[in-house]
């Protein structure tokens, strides 16, 4: 179930939130909690009933360790051993779903091996929810949080809205919320702004981001024959489509959670404004930023271990980074892209000379783009060669952008003027921050609720197309 | 607080009776604005080459009382030459190869001219094999808005509201709302008996994408559920008329991968399992040779359009005695 799909904004959703409130009404509380969990867990099982246990079996072990971890129910273990041994568990775990056929190609290739590929499907949002487990006994660890309650736990882990694309939350700022009482009452001003986000993150998702995707999927698709013009127009097409996709799911799930009362943190800051990589990763995916920070470079050493250990560990951040999206030689290039031009933007500035904002913002925007290119691409080649395709002037062809619309046009996505005229206003919500002052300025008003229902019909009137089908690109995560 | 109350609870009023009123609105405006103005310039061309089919279908049943029908897409249309055929065997032989892209559509009017003791050979496009009947192609809607009058009856509210979105998007692109009649240079392109004999040569520099057809990306597993060719077959068996199925006209890379042959076993099973008589194989209606193809994979040129339609001579007289 997507959040995307009539079952869940007519049927899912409105049930989840009715019976909650409800069961609060009538104090409840533990019935409720126990209710959104079990929602939780059915909106994860609906998408393949078999992943169910996986997530379980991941939450008990470390519940358990946490347990461990707080001298709950043995003592005499070393807590250093035993987050040691909780970590490395986590991480095989998720590296025996992740990366194990990788890891078998990779040794067939390197020594001309033959080992049989193992039958091994990737359970949903296994990257997220087991990334916030390790931060979750690390916590435990640090006594930054108390062990909570099983079902509290357990809900942290679950919670729909935010369970399959983030974002990363953590335990301090997540298990008070669940536990207070004030969350349990039904409050009209966060179901407003709830509302309201969910409805422009799914504008974002359904109008831009499903927009996009054709073009870019298209292109992608055809990466052999494009010309220079066609080329720009697939990585500008991935780079907006990902953005509005991701911050889209993301706008989603604060809104839904803030219908709940739970406050989950931002994601996303306008990331293409950003005048170099370190704002650019100050406003993208925060959440995932602030945890890789937290939980590997700070331990790595961060900046305390010399200029030569800093740039280490910034470049296995942005390593583990890639590795973290997926297993695929695309993404580790892609990590090491940001982890290389992270160490050159700090060497930059020990120059002290300032660049004109406009280059700086136009280099590190053109950097992203080129970066996004291997994030996309099916393989190392095929990324190559649609770099080389962007930078090739003699195949710029300009008369053949009609030519490019005939041959999109051929594989079923054309519709002319829709992006012309969706391009530009897309552009103006990037750089005018349009969503984000009008959620700062959000006001009980008619104007509102006219952006509501006009998103919402713009929505379902993507949605009620006989052949729509979308999923979120970082689904696969 | 309260107000914040009260504005949730308009909000979603407004949004309920919007999702009421605005799709009714929709609904009524598309079916007065079906078949009141032609459209599409490719919509009428479209709708041309059926009349002119039907009208070849029609003498033949006077003629004969039988028909032997090549069916599918432009493969055929471009693929086959009816007339020249018909003069060699003196067989009812007729090209209804119309526009892949009406999809399931084109089995609706394949309907309207069979009748029993028809025999029907289909070359279908591999795309087919994976539409189900529930989705408007925007070709389809493009030709629905203005010929599809009765059709509309068959659809659902929701397949009416991507129609009548779909005619906005056409009066926008097109800024008219009255395409320009059918050229003359157009309407002689086919013969008289609907064969497109203007595909002389090779057109330079066809694009990729549009030359290869690769038979991997279209064929998933062939079900029969919601599936229009399930159906068509079904339908023919009802009513007494022969099918054979066999592979369209398309032009290919060098050899088949081991995914494509799966792909295409597929494809037989499916035909297998519902009873019908597969001609050929994965090759019968491949070229390798780039000189056959017009300007797009699927469309032969000339000297392609007769070494197919030579082929099905040879093999034409086994299958009318069978």
């Amino acid at each position: 179930m997507l959040f995307n799909s009539y079952q869940f904004l007519l049927i899912f959703l409105p049930i989840v939130l009715i019976v909650y409130f409800l069961l609060n009404k009538f104090r409840l509380t533990k019935i409720s909690t126990i209710w959104l969990i079990v929602v939780s867990l059915y909106f994860y099982a609906s998408w393949n009933f078999k992943f169910l246990w996986i997530i379980l079996a991941s939450i008990l072990f470390n519940y358990f360790t946490g347990l461990l971890l707080t001298g709950k129910i043995c003592h005499r273990i070393n807590n250093k051993i035993i987050l040691t041994i909780g970590i490395i568990i986590n991480i095989l775990f998720l590296g025996y779903y992740k990366y194990t056929n990788f890891l078998i190609e990779n040794i067939n290739g390197i020594f001309h091996q033959n080992f049989n590929y193992m039958h091994v499907i990737m359970p949903l949002a296994i990257s997220f929810f087991t990334f916030q487990q390790i931060a979750y006994i690390v916590d435990i660890y640090k006594q930054k949080i108390k062990q909570p309650d099983f079902l509290t736990y357990t809900l942290f882990i679950t919670f729909f809205p935010r369970l399959m694309q983030g974002p990363i939350t953590r335990g301090e700022e997540m298990l008070p919320q669940f536990l207070s009482l004030r969350t349990k009452v039904i409050n009209w001003k966060n179901l407003s702004l709830g509302l309201f986000l969910l409805t422009v993150g799914l504008f974002k998702k359904v109008v831009f981001a499903d927009m996009l995707s054709k073009w870019a999927v298209a292109g992608l698709s055809q990466i052999d024959s494009l010309t220079m013009i066609e080329s720009w127009i697939t990585v500008l097409s991935y780079t907006f489509q990902i953005y509005f996709d991701f911050s889209g799911y993301t706008d989603m799930a604060i809104g839904i959670a803030l219908m709940f009362n739970i406050n989950v943190p931002q994601n996303f800051n306008n990331p293409y404004i950003a005048l170099d990589i370190q704002d650019f990763w100050r406003r993208w995916h925060i959440t995932l930023s602030r945890c890789l920070k937290d939980y590997v470079y700070i331990p790595l050493g961060g900046n305390r271990k010399g200029t030569f250990r800093t740039y280490c560990n910034i470049f296995w951040v942005f390593l583990i980074c890639g590795i973290w999206h997926g297993a695929s030689w695309t993404y580790i290039v892609w990590g090491i892209m940001h982890g290389i031009a992270s160490i050159i933007n700090r060497l930059y500035k020990l120059l002290n000379i300032e660049m004109p904002k406009f280059a700086a913002w136009l280099i590190t925007f053109v950097f992203v783009n080129i970066s996004w290119i291997y994030f996309s691409a099916s393989s190392i080649s095929s990324a190559n060669k649609l770099l080389l395709s962007c930078l090739n002037i003699l195949n710029f062809d300009l008369p053949k952008i009609y030519g490019f619309d005939m041959r999109f046009r051929a594989s079923g996505h054309s519709w002319e003027i829709y992006p012309l005229i969706i391009i530009p206003i897309m552009i103006f919500f990037i750089f005018n921050n349009f969503f984000r002052d009008k959620l700062t300025n959000f006001k009980p008003k008619p104007v509102y609720t006219f952006y509501i229902v006009f998103m919402m019909l713009a929505v379902f009137y993507n949605l009620v197309k006989p052949d729509y089908s979308s999923t979120f690109i970082y689904f696969q995560f | 607080m309260k107000e914040f109350k009260r504005f949730f609870i308009i909000t979603l009023i407004v949004f309920v009776f919007s999702m009421i009123v605005a799709p009714v609105a929709l609904i009524n405006w598309i079916d007065f604005m079906i078949g009141r103005h032609h459209y599409s310039k490719t919509a009428d061309y479209i709708n041309y080459l059926i009349e002119q089919k039907n009208a070849k279908a029609q003498e033949y049943n006077e003629k004969y009382g039988y028909k032997i029908v090549f069916f599918s897409g432009s493969n055929t249309l471009y693929g086959i030459n009816s007339k020249y055929i018909h003069e060699k065997t003196n067989l009812p032989v007729l090209n209804y190869g119309i526009h892949m892209g009406l999809e399931h559509y084109i089995f609706s009017e394949a309907e309207k001219i069979l009748k029993a003791g028809d025999i029907v050979i289909m070359p279908l496009e591999f795309s087919i094999y994976k539409k189900n009947n529930s989705s408007i192609p925007s070709q389809l809607a493009e030709y629905l808005v203005t010929y599809g009058k009765d059709y509309s009856q068959k659809l659902t509210p929701v397949q009416k509201i991507g129609l009548a979105f779909y005619l906005i998007r056409l009066i926008i692109q097109y800024h008219k709302i009255e395409a320009d009649p059918l050229s003359e240079e157009i309407l002689s392109q086919t013969n008289d008996f609907g064969d497109f004999i203007a595909n002389k040569g090779v057109v330079p520099d066809i694009q990729n994408n549009r030359k290869y057809i690769n038979i991997t990306e279209s064929i998933p597993k062939v079900t029969n559920k919601n599936f229009a060719l399930y159906d068509f077959i079904q339908f023919c068996k009802k009513n007494d008329i022969t099918i054979f199925a066999t592979t369209p006209f398309f032009y290919h890379k060098n050899t088949f991968t081991k995914a494509e042959k799966n792909a295409f076993e597929n494809i037989k099973t499916f035909y297998e399992k519902n009873g019908v008589d597969f001609i050929g194989d994965i090759d019968t209606g491949c070229v390798f040779d780039e000189k056959k193809v017009y300007d797009f994979g699927y469309h032969a040129n000339d000297s392609g359009q007769k070494e197919r339609s030579d082929y099905f001579i040879k093999i034409l007289g086994n299958l009318v005695f069978i």
